[in-house]
């Protein structure tokens, strides 16, 4: 099912766009991690405590050894860019992959195991559609969580917000409207269990329904975690949230914003959000779906 | 349909209900401290502990959540003895926050219909990729940054139209209006604003001009003149400053999602064989859209506005915090910031209850317009 879907939507224009941003972030996640590993000075160039002696006062323009210049704080621009993308593709992918299974473990299969639980879950996952995953972020980052707020953490928060929330609500009523089908009667006159039907003839059309919504929902826990970044609430990860804080900030102090300081972070967002917006979009026109 | 609404009012009871008591819990159990924590400055370690116990602070989360909801019931929404800010202060950020937040919405709703009115009917099942790319562009933004690139744009606007008209903020004290007449011009200039806007966007871009918006922006500007006066007039403007900034970052981010959803399922819609059908019988363009398109659009739009009210909400959080604007979303953030656990409880509430209000109303307008929905 999922090789028919990356197949699919690469058809479209929207997924080719979306595939070659994502490829593009994870390239800029390994070119860090090599380019640290041995080609720049780890001291220099260290995202969070490098500091370049050699010049001064900072910030500096792009250069020769700082390519994109650097920050009020003495680090370099290219590298925090570059590292700031790895912890994104790190809450993305664990946010997609945890909505995705609770949301279609829970809204194929409860439906139609345990009717009764049906309701209370339904219940249950409308009032947890209320809980705003960035207040999330705010209370955690508030109270003593700030070094537990990985964004693993946060994609698995996320991812379980979401998945729980919006995405069962879709997966379920999509389950449900299915159910009535001709194949599924059919299936059940033939002695199919159940589980059987909810997890072989169900599931794989409800799929695209929850990998769109998932992919969608990714996108706010982006942008989540770029608001969270962006006031202090997530730690000291390299964050393209942080980066604007400082450029706009430590840039005003400092006598104007440093347009180098704040156009890759800007762009970093725009990339990473786009490439799961677009292949969210993708799957919604390749198989039609409306809501 | 009063099966329908009682159905939806008490389901939505439920979601309130289970939101607020997972709520309760994050909140008392994450954010260390409580409500009564900033008087330590004040007490002694054992008269604080003393004033917990008698004010029930001590108790089990459940007991001090069931206190807390009959004590909502009694119209108390923010109880426990000391109170960094009380029910009053909470209430008064519900205008500010419907004054930006419905503004947005009509902005943004008018302009993502756009793509869609401007395309051919025969073409409409193809993929806009101009309009669809632009959009995830406009929902990647962060808002820091729009507020960045526009923010000091708009304050030298408001300076030139502050100039030219010389309006200066008025020497008399603002105590002799009351703020809810003064939220309430707030409220007309800027939805007169906005819907001049709007106006002007149909007449440029569609030719035709909307009797419905034309007689309500007449309405709102006979209240506003029967209301208002040219010093509270004065100090409104100045004050819609920061609103505008505001609804100018939410309404960015609404568009996009607006115009994507709109993309989708017009596409969706116009591939059905009832167009093509109306189509083969050689309606015309207008007639298909407005009578067999634009209604059946409303349907799937309604369901993913209703799904996507908690990100509309934490969007506010963002935005409002972004710009300080004095709204929910600013003082929710910075009640969490104080570890004012009561506040924070009564904006949560007040959140829901508006979130609740929208999807019911969406829904029976859905209903009302679907006989489907209504009969299911």
């Amino acid at each position: 099912m999922i090789k028919n879907l990356i197949q699919s939507t690469y058809k479209t224009y929207y997924g080719k766009v979306g595939y070659v941003c994502l490829i593009l972030l994870i390239s800029f996640s390994l070119l860090h991690n090599w380019l640290l590993g041995g080609v720049w000075p780890e001291n220099i160039y260290d995202p969070i405590v490098g500091f370049d002696i050699s010049v001064f006062p900072h910030p500096t323009t792009p250069s020769e050894t700082h390519f994109l210049g650097t920050d009020p704080l003495g680090r370099d621009v290219l590298s925090m860019f570059l590292a700031g993308s790895s912890p994104l593709i790190r809450l993305s992918i664990v946010s997609f992959f945890v909505g995705l299974t609770i949301s279609l473990f829970f809204g194929t299969t409860i439906p139609f195991l345990f009717k009764k639980l049906d309701r209370v879950i339904k219940e249950t996952s409308s009032g947890i559609i209320l809980i705003s995953p960035p207040v999330v972020l705010l209370i955690l980052g508030t109270g003593d969580f700030t070094d537990v707020l990985t964004p693993g953490m946060v994609g698995l928060i996320y991812g379980f917000l979401s998945g729980f929330g919006v995405a069962y609500l879709v997966v379920r009523s999509k389950s449900l409207e299915i159910a009535n089908s001709e194949f599924i009667k059919a299936s059940q006159l033939l002695g199919g269990k159940n589980y059987y039907i909810a997890t072989r003839h169900i599931l794989p059309v409800v799929v695209p329904y929850s990998v769109s919504y998932m992919l969608a929902s990714t996108t706010y826990g982006i942008l989540a975690y770029g608001f969270a970044s962006f006031f202090g609430q997530v730690g000291w990860t390299p964050n393209w949230g942080m980066m604007i804080y400082d450029a706009i900030t430590y840039g005003s102090y400092l006598g104007g914003v440093n347009y180098w300081n704040l156009l890759p972070p800007t762009f970093g967002f725009m990339l990473c959000t786009s490439s799961f917006y677009f292949l969210s979009l993708s799957v919604k026109k390749q198989y039609g779906i409306s809501i | 349909m009063i099966k329908f609404i009682t159905r939806e009012v008490i389901s939505s009871l439920i979601s309130i209900f289970i939101f607020l008591f997972v709520m309760f819990y994050a909140i008392n159990i994450l954010i260390p401290g409580d409500f009564l924590t900033p008087l330590r400055l004040m007490m002694s370690q054992e008269e604080l502990d003393a004033l917990r116990e008698s004010l029930g602070a001590s108790d089990p989360l459940y007991q001090r959540y069931f206190r807390w909801i009959l004590s909502v019931f009694a119209g108390e929404i923010t109880p426990g003895g000391f109170m960094q800010r009380n029910g009053k202060d909470i209430m008064s950020t519900v205008f500010p926050t419907l004054q930006i937040l419905i503004p947005s919405f009509l902005l943004a709703f008018n302009l993502s219909k756009l793509p869609v009115l401007k395309t051919k009917i025969s073409k409409l099942y193809k993929n806009k990729i101009f309009s669809d790319t632009f959009s995830t562009f406009l929902i990647s933004i962060f808002p820091p940054i729009t507020l960045f690139v526009i923010g000091a744009k708009f304050d030298e606007w408001f300076q030139k139209i502050f100039d030219k008209f010389e309006i200066i903020k008025s020497p008399k004290n603002l105590i002799e209006y009351s703020e809810f007449i003064f939220n309430l011009n707030t409220f007309l200039v800027i939805m007169c604003t906005i819907l001049i806007l709007t106006l002007l966007i149909d007449i440029i871009f569609l030719f035709k001009i909307n009797k419905y918006k034309t007689l309500l922006l007449f309405t709102l500007l006979l209240t506003l003149f029967v209301n208002s006066d040219r010093i509270l007039l004065n100090d409104v403007l100045i004050h819609t400053k920061s609103a505008f900034l505001t609804i100018a970052i939410l309404s960015t981010f609404f568009i996009g999602e607006f115009v994507l959803m709109n993309n989708v399922i017009v596409q969706n819609i116009s591939r059905e064989p009832h167009i093509l059908t109306a189509r083969a019988l050689g309606f015309s363009n207008s007639k298909v859209f407005n009578d067999h398109i634009i209604k059946n659009t409303f349907g799937p739009f309604a369901i993913r506005l209703g799904l996507s009210l908690p990100f509309t909400i934490a969007s506010l959080v963002i935005v409002e915090s972004t710009t300080n604007w004095n709204g929910m979303g600013s003082l929710l953030y910075q009640t969490i910031m104080n570890q004012d656990s009561n506040a924070a409880m009564g904006i949560f509430l007040l959140l829901a209850v508006l979130t609740i209000f929208i999807r019911i109303t969406i829904s029976i307008f859905h209903a009302y317009l679907d006989p489907r929905v209504r009969l299911n």
